[in-house]
């Protein structure tokens, strides 16, 4: 009888010991992807505006837009590529095309242990052609996954 | 006047008796032992989910009827895949320290227990992740984070 107890104990112990160390794998709801965040200010006022409308993609990879033609845009992101150290956009803002350099160098960020691991960047410089840009200014170098300015465009 | 003297000795034998008998009554004899034993919810679970292999060890000596200092120690496996990473932990760990119980030695009678632990841990880690991906505009980045030692700095290289 007094055997019978124990195993009995003993198999409760075990499934609880099972339940509490089981786990399913969580999903991940937060952003997972760094991209520069670049806000359009006025050359002349120096206070931010908004851009009627922007067309933005990879030097040689037009056929594949990240922006096309979007319009009322406050903020524009920019992928990386965490494989180079430097990308270049060709960017269309009102209907005039500019060319967008950025060069930085990349690392690995784990997010959490649902989201992963994603490439962070520290950006070194910036350089653009002179159509309808004025002039880039980097606010924060290091490109996280986090909603804050990166860099501003004054045209 | 003789047998008097024979009836008083008598007496005080008896109480004599009674008074031993009442000493061993309130008297436990619990004996100090040497405990040891393995956690077998590690290989249990090993069996159920191959990610995480866990082994362990436990040895505690009495020091007394409430006392006794304790040394566990382990090995442990841990494997993590999610989408786009994989992630690889195993080292050994040691615990030291002691077990109090609080049930009084006429309840335990040096067979149960039921108390406090406290243990102070030491462990060396690895960790490792062999392969992790990200896919966006441009395409796919791959990238990999070689053995590290838990504790070790891991330093990123100084923007260019």
């Amino acid at each position: 009888m007094r055997k019978q107890h124990f195993e009995i104990l003993f198999i409760i112990l075990a499934g609880f010991s099972l339940y509490i160390s089981s786990c399913t794998p969580g999903s991940c709801f937060d952003e997972t992807e760094a991209r520069v965040k670049a806000t359009f200010y006025s050359y002349e006022t120096g206070k931010a505006i908004t851009a009627d409308s922007v067309t933005l993609y990879g030097v040689n990879m037009d056929t594949l837009l990240i922006y096309d033609k979007t319009q009322k845009l406050k903020i524009v992101e920019f992928p990386l590529f965490a494989d180079a150290q430097f990308c270049r956009f060709a960017i269309r803002i009102n209907g005039i095309t500019d060319t967008l350099g950025i060069n930085y160098n990349s690392y690995t960020h784990l997010l959490s242990k649902e989201c992963g691991y994603t490439f962070y960047f520290d950006v070194d410089t910036a350089f653009h052609s002179v159509n309808i840009i004025d002039s880039i200014a980097i606010e924060k170098k290091t490109i996280t996954t986090l909603n804050e300015e990166n860099m501003r465009i004054y045209y | 006047m003789r047998r008097i003297c024979a009836y008083i000795i008598s007496i005080l034998a008896i109480i004599l008796t009674f008074s031993q008998e009442a000493n061993c009554q309130d008297t436990l004899f619990i004996p100090l032992k040497i405990h040891a034993g393995i956690e077998v919810a590690g290989p249990v679970r090993y069996f159920i989910n191959k990610n995480t292999l866990g082994a362990e060890g436990y040895v505690s000596v009495d020091l007394n009827e409430k006392w006794a200092v304790a040394l566990n120690a382990g090995y442990l496996d841990y494997q993590y895949a999610q989408y786009n990473y994989s992630y690889i932990s195993k080292g050994l760990f040691v615990r030291a320290g002691g077990d109090f119980n609080i049930l009084k030695p006429k309840k335990s009678l040096g067979k149960y227990w039921g108390g406090l632990s406290l243990r102070y841990g030491l462990s060396r880690f690895e960790w490792e992740v062999p392969g992790l991906s990200q896919t966006n505009y441009w395409g796919e980045s791959t990238s990999s984070i070689p053995a590290t030692k838990a504790g070790d700095i891991l330093l990123r290289p100084p923007p260019a």
